[in-house]
């Protein structure tokens, strides 16, 4: 006989495969409003940093405001642009809906705002990757001659450099975990008894 | 609940901004992270002996592809993640280090699992390492996380009702 805890993770293993496959498979539906997100986040808060943020399949492409190199261009003129994959971010989607898939089986899936809820967040937390990703590469990967006009101070350097590992590095693995906790608290307290402890 | 989640945000912070210090990463990340490279060379060399550590890196010596372990890779995040966790939740100290003693262990388990199994999946194609890599097992680390956290509060003992005063008759 498997403990509650280990059948509601089997559970998840099970749905897990299934949830990547779909995430995956409608990647460039998934990528849209992070492209939207950071369309208006990065020309809006650094107008004199990025003048768009363009689709290429689920990838984005951030365009700049700096000048391409001439040898890049052939002597016409361009713009600098570069590619993000928001997809890295946004990994916390399918197992977030693994676990709610997962705890509806035995709940029922009466409780859809939270799964509607927790994707609105989880794409913030993509719009946050893709907008710190694209100042981490004017700041630190574009060289000096960019990172100069960018204008940024030391610290907020170091404050983009901050972001920048939260967002990847933190955010789109914790956010998912932390959603389900609250947002199912009756239920891990099924689970983990003891959970209750930390109050309504 | 709030007071909960708000002191592990505040810890889960606070520990991250902590890691990414120099001072921190020379003396504890990167020789952390190089121990998790002789390791996972340790292990694989059990069945497979042309196999080379080089600080971070694992390299294999026939094809001489090699995977370089960097920050995200070495566990250390997701550790901070369940430590915060730990700290934050309610229970006793000896609870709280045994948690995260075998915690510790249970995140660096998986994540050798881990590592290993990019080692010979970047060997057979190139794309599926990539999407383990990126996607998949971030969120079988995170999820080896949850599972621990869970078990721990499981095992945690009954949380003790304050003393009653003796009635009076």
């Amino acid at each position: 006989m498997r403990s509650p805890l280990s059948r509601f993770f089997l559970r998840v293993l099970l749905w897990l495969p299934l949830c990547f496959g779909g995430w995956f498979l409608f990647a460039i539906l998934m990528s849209t409003p992070v492209a939207w997100l950071s369309g208006l986040a990065l020309p809006g808060l650094f107008p004199e940093l990025f003048s768009a943020v363009a689709r290429d399949g689920y990838l984005l492409d951030i365009i700049t405001r700096f000048d391409a190199p001439a040898a890049l261009t052939q002597g016409r003129a361009g713009e600098l642009a570069f590619g993000v994959n928001p997809m890295i971010y946004g990994y916390g989607i399918p197992l977030f809906t693994a676990l709610v898939l997962a705890t509806a089986e035995e709940e029922g899936f009466h409780h859809g705002w939270i799964w509607t809820g927790g994707m609105l967040l989880l794409v913030l937390v993509q719009g946050f990757g893709v907008t710190l990703e694209a100042l981490k590469v004017v700041l630190f990967g574009l060289g000096p001659e960019v990172a100069a006009r960018a204008g940024f101070s030391p610290l907020q350097r170091e404050l983009v450099a901050l972001g920048y590992q939260l967002g990847t590095l933190v955010l789109p693995a914790m956010t998912p975990v932390v959603l389900w906790l609250g947002g199912y608290r009756r239920f891990v307290a099924r689970l983990a008894p003891s959970f209750e402890r930390t109050g309504p | 609940m709030i007071r909960f989640f708000l002191l592990f945000l505040v810890l889960q912070v606070s520990l991250f901004t902590l890691e990414l210090l120099r001072p921190v990463q020379q003396a504890v990340v990167i020789p952390f992270t190089e121990g998790v490279a002789a390791v996972s060379v340790w292990l694989v060399k059990l069945f497979d002996a042309g196999v080379l550590a080089q600080g971070n890196v694992i390299r294999d010596l026939e094809s001489g592809f090699a995977v370089a372990i960097e920050a995200g890779c070495n566990g250390v995040e997701a550790t901070i993640v369940l430590l915060a966790a730990m700290l934050a939740f309610p229970a006793p100290w000896h609870h709280r280090l045994l948690g995260i003693l075998a915690g510790f262990l249970a995140v660096q388990g998986i994540n050798l699992v881990r590592i290993i199994s990019l080692f010979y999946l970047g060997q057979w194609d190139k794309d599926w390492f990539e999407w383990a890599h990126l996607y998949l097992w971030q969120a079988l680390i995170m999820l080896d996380v949850l599972v621990v956290f869970l078990i721990w509060i499981r095992l945690l003992p009954p949380a003790q009702s304050p003393i009653q005063a003796p009635a009076h008759a």
